[in-house]
C-alpha cells in the first residue's frame, strides 16, 4: 500500500516538483546556491539536508515562492504534514497560487485527515486548471473519502471522460458506486479496469468482492484468483479468496486460502480469525479456538475474534468460557454479543 | 394393532411358522438340510421358539428375542423367516442398520411369502434409519401390493409415506442441540430412564433396572422379562463441578415390583410415579415430608381408572395435573391428554380431555408442563411426525393451545421419543436413549439447546481506490437471534426462625396482585424450610411466607413481561409473635403522596385481617415512614394518614379499634440511606408492631 501511495504521488507531482525545483537564476547568487543544494539534496532523496539549504535560501530570500515550495514537499516526504502546509500557505501568500501548490497541500491536508481543508484546496486546483483529468481524479479520491460517493462518480466521470484509457479511473469509479449500492455498476468499471489494463490485480480483487456482493461466489472466486496470481503477495485478496470460499462452503479450501495470508503476513489477525470460523464449519472446535486467540495475540481489542472464540467454546461444550468471551467482546462494543448474553448466558 | 390388521397379522403367521418353501436359496430347519448336524439344528430351532416367545410380547422385548434368534442365525444363516426376524428386532434396537441387512438378506433369499412385505420391512429400515427417499420408494411400492379393501392398511402406509415426508423436512434443518450423557455417576450398565429434574436443575429422579433394586420374597428380577425390576432413585448435581453423582435409592416409595418415575412438581415436593400393579397402569405420588418420601399413593378415581393412565404432569401452580389415558370417552383415538383442575384442598376435578388441538387419532405420551405456566411438551404419534413417537410442544395462547410444534431433528427419530423434561431456562432437556457409545442399555442424556446457528463474523477488507492509500474492510452485519429462553423467575430460599434459625414447616402463597388473587400455595419442607416457586414473568406477585405462631414476611416481584430467565434466592426469616416485633408490610401500596389504598394492597391487608383473628390477643400499632423528601411536618402528616387508612381498613373488617394503634413517624426512623432511589424506596414503608399478645 505504502508502494502504491509512493507511484501515486509520483504519478502526479514529479512534473511539479521538477518544474519547481529547477535552478534558480535569481539575483542573489547565495541564496541561488543555496537553493540548487537543495534541489541536489532532495533529488539524492536527502529530505533533511535539502530542507537545511532551503532555509538558507529563505532566510536570504524571505519571498523566495519556489524555496517554499520545494521545503514543503521535502517536508511532505519527511512526514512532517503540518510543515508542509505553513510552506505552501506562505507559498500562496506570496502569489504562488497555482494549481500544483493547492494539490499538495491538499495532499497534506489529506495525510491529517482534513478532508474538508483537501476538498477546498482540491477545487481550487480544478478551478486554476479545469481541464486537467488529473484533478478530478483526487478529488473524487477525496470526495469517496467524506464519503460523498455521488459527487465522487461525477468527478470520475469528468475524470475519465477527458480520459477513457484511464484504467486507474475506472477501478475507483466502480468502488465508488459499489459504496453507492450500485454493486452492478461497480462490477462493469472493474471489468473495464481490467480490461484496459490487464495485470491491474488491485482491480481483479475488487472486481471478486463486487461480484461476491451480488452472490457470484464463482465469479468472484475466478477474480481473486486472477488477483493472486498477478500478484503472488497479495495478502488482502487471498484473504478475500479464503472468504469467497467460506461463503461457497469450501471450508477446507477456505481454510488453506487464509493459511496462504497467514504465511504471507504472520500477524495478519483477520485471516486467522477467518480460518478460526472455517475450522468452526469443519468441526475442529479446538483449531478454532486455537485460530482466534492468535487473532487476539496479535490485536486484543479484536472484538469479532472474542465473540467468533465464545461460539466455538460454546460448540467445544465450554458454556462458561463462551459467556465470558462474549461478555468480554461488549466490553469491547460488540453489541451483537448481547444477544448472545441474554439467550445463553447464566442470569442468577 | 386393530386398526391394521392385514399387515400385522401377516408378519405374525410368517414369524411363528418360519415358512421357508424356497429349498433352493431358503435353508429351512429341516433334518435333510443339516445332516451330521441334527443336534445344532435342534438347539437352533429351540432358540427360535425361545426366541419367538419374548418377540410376541412386543417390541420392548426384541432385545432379548434377538438374543436367541442369533444363536439359531450362526446355524444357519440362510433362512428367510430368521433373517426377517432379526431385521425386526433390530430395528427397535441402537444397531438399526444391521436390520437393513437381514430384510435384505431375507430378500435375496426369494421367499415368495415375502414377496410384498419384504418391501414394507425394507421401507421401514430405511425409515428409523433416516434414508427418507428409498423409504418412501419402497413404502410406495408396498402399497401397489396391498389390495384396497385393507384400507386400515392403505392407511398405515400413508401414513408412513406421510412421517417420511415430514423427516425429509425436519432434517433438512436440524435443530441445533448439544447431546451429553450425564456421566457414570448416574448411568451403569443396566437400563436407566425416565428422567425428571427439579425446576432448578440440583436435583434429578430417575428410573433404573440395575442389581440391587427392591424386590419381592428375595427376588428382585422380574419373571416377565429377566431383569431387574424398576426402582425409583435419586442424584443430585454437584454445582462446582457440574457433574450428577451421590445416587440414592428412594427407599419407602419403592416396592417389590416395577415403580417408574414420570413427572416431579415445579416445587419438588411431589413425586409422580408409574405403577402397573393392577394390569391397567395407574398414577401415583409420593410427598417429601421432612426429609422423607411417603409411600406412594394412588391419585383419585378421576385420573385412574380400569384404563391405562401412564404419564401425568403438574401445572407450574400446582392447580392443574395434566395427564395421559387410554380412556374411550372422550376421546381422538388412542392415548389422548386429558386435564383437571386442583382445588384449595387438593381435590382432583373432573377430567377434561384437552382437546383435538394436541390430541389426534394417533397415541399421545409423555406430557409434561413446563414452570413458565404456558408451555406444553408432549409426544405424539400423529400431527406431524416423522415416525412412532416425537415430541412437540405447544403454547397456551389467548385462552387455547397454539398448533404443536415438531422439537426437530435431531431431537427427534423415526424412534419412539417420548419422555423428556425441560428445564426451567429453557436451556437444558433430559431424556433417555440406548446408544451404543454409552454405558450400557438406556442411558440419561442432557440436551443443551444452542437456539438458531450464530453466524460467524468474517473479516475482508478491499483497496478499493488508486487515487489514496485507503483500504476499506467489508462491512461487518451483525446478527440477530431467536434463541427462545423462558420468560420465567424461579424463587427459591428458606424459611427460617429469625432468632434460632430454626427451618421452619411454613407455606409460601403466591398473590397476584393486578388480579388480587391467589396463584398457588405451596409448603415449605418441614424439615429444611426450602422452598422453590415458579413465577411466570408479566404480573406483580406478592411472595408471602409464613408460619404457625409467626408473623407472616412479605415479599413484592414484580416481573415484567420478556424478562428472559432469572433465579433468585429469597430466604424469609420469621419472627415468632413476641412483643415488640415489628415487619415491615412490604405488599402496602399507596399513590404518590397521598394517602389512597391501592386496589393491589388488598391481599395484604387481607393477611393482615386474618392474622388478627387468628389470635385474637393481640394488639398491634400501624406506623407510616417516609423518606426525607418535603418538609418534617408534611411527612409525618402523610405517614401518620397513611397509616391511619390500614387501621381504618382492619376495623371496616372487624378488627376491634381497641386492639389497633396508629403513628407517623415521617422520616425519623429511617431504616436505609436516603441518599439513593433505593434507599429512599426502603424508607417509604408501612410497619406493624406486636404491641401486646
Amino acid at each position: 500500500m505504502k508502494k502504491l501511495l509512493l507511484l501515486a504521488f509520483v504519478f502526479v507531482f514529479s512534473g511539479v516538483a521538477m518544474a519547481q525545483v529547477k535552478p534558480l537564476t535569481g539575483p542573489n547568487p547565495k541564496a541561488k546556491k543555496a537553493y540548487n543544494d537543495g534541489v541536489a539534496n532532495y533529488e539524492k532523496r536527502n529530505y533533511k539536508q535539502a530542507i537545511i539549504e532551503f532555509d538558507k535560501a529563505i532566510n536570504m530570500e524571505p519571498k523566495f515562492t519556489q524555496a517554499y515550495f520545494n521545503r514543503g514537499l521535502s517536508k511532505y516526504e519527511l512526514k512532517d504534514y503540518k510543515g508542509c502546509i505553513e510552506d505552501l500557505t506562505s507559498c500562496i501568500v506570496l502569489g504562488e497560487a497555482t494549481e500544483k501548490t493547492y494539490f499538495l497541500r491538499a495532499k497534506a491536508k489529506i495525510a491529517l485527515e482534513d478532508y474538508t481543508g483537501a476538498l477546498q484546496d482540491c477545487d481550487k486546483a480544478v478551478e486554476l486548471n479545469p481541464a486537467n483529468y488529473e484533478n478530478y481524479y483526487y478529488r473524487a479520491g477525496i470526495k469517496f473519502q467524506t464519503k460523498d460517493y455521488a459527487a465522487a462518480i461525477a468527478d470520475l466521470d469528468k475524470c475519465i471522460g477527458m480520459k477513457g484509457d484511464f484504467a486507474e479511473a475506472y477501478n475507483d469509479r466502480g468502488s465508488a458506486k459499489r459504496e453507492n449500492d450500485d454493486v452492478e455498476g461497480a462490477v462493469a468499471d472493474y471489468k473495464k479496469a481490467v480490461e484496459l489494463k490487464p495485470d491491474f490485480a488491485q482491480a481483479y480483487n475488487n472486481l471478486g468482492s463486487a461480484l461476491k456482493q451480488t452472490g457470484d461466489i464463482d465469479g468472484a472466486i475466478a477474480a481473486y484468483v486472477k488477483a493472486v496470481q498477478l500478484k503472488p503477495d497479495y495478502t488482502i485478496a487471498y484473504n478475500n479468496l479464503g472468504s469467497a470460499y467460506f461463503d461457497k462452503g469450501d471450508y477446507d479450501a477456505a481454510i488453506d486460502k487464509f493459511g496462504i495470508a497467514l504465511r504471507l503476513k504472520p500477524d495478519y489477525y483477520f485471516a486467522y480469525n477467518n480460518r478460526g470460523a472455517a475450522k468452526m464449519k469443519t468441526k475442529d472446535y479446538n483449531g478454532a479456538v486455537a485460530d482466534f486467540s492468535s487473532a487476539l495475540q496479535y490485536n486484543g481489542e479484536y472484538a469479532v475474534a472474542i465473540l467468533n472464540r465464545g461460539i466455538a467454546k460454546e460448540m467445544n461444550n465450554d458454556f462458561a468460557g463462551a459467556c465470558q468471551d462474549w461478555h468480554l467482546a461488549l466490553s469491547k462494543g460488540l453489541a451483537s454479543a448481547q444477544a448472545f448474553i441474554d439467550n445463553q448466558c447464566d442470569k442468577k | 394393532m386393530k386398526k391394521f390388521g392385514h399387515l400385522i397379522l401377516v408378519l405374525l403367521v410368517m414369524l411363528i411358522t418360519g415358512a421357508s418353501l424356497n429349498a433352493q436359496q431358503d435353508v429351512a430347519f429341516k433334518k435333510e438340510n443339516f445332516k451330521g448336524r441334527e443336534k445344532e439344528m435342534r438347539e437352533a430351532v429351540n432358540n427360535i421358539k425361545a426366541g419367538d416367545e419374548f418377540y410376541l410380547q412386543g417390541q420392548y422385548f426384541y432385545g432379548q428375542a434377538l438374543q436367541y434368534y442369533l444363536k439359531a442365525y450362526n446355524v444357519n444363516p440362510n433362512n428367510s423367516a430368521l433373517n426377517f426376524k432379526i431385521g425386526y428386532c433390530y430395528i427397535y434396537s441402537p444397531n438399526k442398520k444391521k436390520a437393513l441387512e437381514h430384510f435384505e438378506k431375507a430378500q435375496k433369499l426369494n421367499n415368495p411369502d415375502y414377496k410384498d412385505v419384504i418391501y414394507y420391512a425394507l421401507a421401514w429400515a430405511y425409515h428409523v434409519t433416516l434414508e427418507w427417499d428409498k423409504a418412501i420408494e419402497l413404502y410406495t411400492k408396498y402399497r401397489g401390493t396391498v389390495d384396497p379393501k385393507y384400507a386400515d392398511e392403505l392407511k398405515l402406509v400413508d401414513k408412513r409415506i406421510a412421517e417420511c415426508r415430514y423427516g425429509k423436512i425436519l432434517m433438512a434443518k436440524p435443530v441445533r442441540v448439544l447431546i451429553e450423557n450425564v456421566g457414570g455417576g448416574v448411568n451403569t450398565i443396566y437400563p436407566e430412564y425416565s428422567p425428571v429434574v427439579s425446576a432448578d436443575e440440583s436435583l434429578m429422579f430417575f428410573t433404573s433396572r440395575r442389581t440391587g433394586t427392591t424386590g419381592k420374597e428375595g427376588k428382585n428380577i422380574s419373571e416377565v422379562d429377566e431383569q431387574y425390576y424398576e426402582d425409583i432413585y435419586r442424584a443430585y448435581e454437584d454445582s462446582l463441578m457440574k457433574k450428577w453423582g451421590n445416587v440414592n435409592n428412594l427407599g419407602e416409595v419403592n416396592t417389590g415390583t416395577n415403580d417408574a418415575t414420570v413427572n416431579l412438581s415445579p416445587d419438588g415436593q411431589r413425586l409422580l410415579i408409574y405403577k402397573d400393579n393392577s394390569g391397567g397402569g395407574d398414577i401415583y405420588e409420593s410427598v417429601l415430608v421432612g426429609n422423607t418420601w411417603t409411600k406412594p399413593y394412588p391419585l383419585g378415581r378421576t385420573v385412574n381408572t380400569g384404563f391405562y393412565e401412564t404419564h401425568a404432569s403438574y401445572s407450574f401452580d400446582g392447580r392443574i395435573l395434566y395427564f395421559v389415558s387410554d380412556r374411550p370417552d372422550p376421546s381422538y383415538g388412542g392415548k389422548d391428554i386429558f386435564y383437571c383442575y386442583i382445588d384449595d384442598k387438593g381435590n382432583l376435578g373432573e377430567p377434561i380431555n384437552i382437546g383435538p388441538e394436541l390430541n389426534t387419532e394417533y397415541d399421545e405420551e409423555g406430557v409434561f408442563a413446563h414452570p413458565d405456566g404456558k408451555t406444553l411438551y408432549f409426544a405424539s404419534r400423529g400431527h406431524n411426525s416423522m415416525g412412532g413417537y416425537d415430541l412437540f410442544k405447544s403454547e397456551f395462547v389467548d385462552g387455547k393451545w397454539t398448533a404443536p410444534v415438531n422439537l426437530g431433528y435431531p431431537i427427534n427419530s423415526a424412534d419412539d421419543d417420548v419422555f423428556f423434561v425441560v428445564s426451567a431456562n429453557n436451556r437444558h432437556a433430559y431424556f433417555s436413549s440406548f446408544k451404543t457409545e454409552g454405558f450400557g442399555e438406556k442411558d440419561i442424556y442432557r440436551l443443551t439447546f444452542l437456539g438458531e446457528e450464530k453466524q460467524f463474523l468474517l473479516a475482508t477488507e478491499d483497496n478499493l481506490l488508486t487515487s489514496l492509500d485507503v483500504s476499506v474492510s467489508g462491512k461487518l452485519i451483525e446478527q440477530e437471534l431467536d434463541v427462545p429462553t423462558g420468560d420465567l423467575t424461579i424463587l427459591k430460599g428458606t424459611v427460617y426462625d429469625k432468632i434460632t434459625k430454626k427451618p421452619l414447616a411454613g407455606t409460601i402463597e403466591i398473590v397476584d396482585l393486578d388480579l388480587g388473587s391467589v396463584v398457588s400455595v405451596f409448603p415449605s419442607n418441614s424439615a429444611t424450610g426450602k422452598y422453590l416457586v415458579s413465577l411466570p414473568a408479566g404480573k406483580n406477585y406478592s411472595v408471602t411466607a409464613s408460619a404457625d405462631n409467626y408473623l407472616f414476611k412479605s415479599e413484592n416481584f414484580n416481573i415484567p413481561a420478556a424478562s428472559g430467565y432469572q433465579e433468585v434466592e429469597r430466604d424469609f426469616p420469621l419472627d415468632r409473635i413476641d412483643v415488640g416485633r415489628k415487619i415491615v408490610l412490604k405488599n402496602i401500596f399507596f399513590d404518590f403522596n397521598k394517602y389512597t389504598l391501592r386496589p393491589e394492597s388488598t391481599s395484604e391487608l387481607e393477611r393482615l385481617v386474618a392474622l388478627l383473628k387468628k389470635y385474637p390477643k393481640l394488639k398491634i400499632e400501624i406506623s407510616g415512614h417516609t423518606d426525607n423528601v418535603g418538609s418534617e411536618t408534611y411527612n409525618k402528616t402523610l405517614s401518620e394518614n397513611r397509616a391511619k387508612v390500614v387501621v381504618d381498613y382492619l376495623i371496616a373488617n372487624g378488627i376491634d379499634k381497641s386492639r389497633l394503634m396508629f403513628v407517623g413517624y415521617g422520616f425519623s426512623q429511617p431504616i436505609a440511606s436516603n441518599e439513593s432511589d433505593e434507599g429512599r424506596q426502603l424508607n417509604r414503608r408501612t410497619e406493624f408492631k406486636v404491641l401486646a399478645k
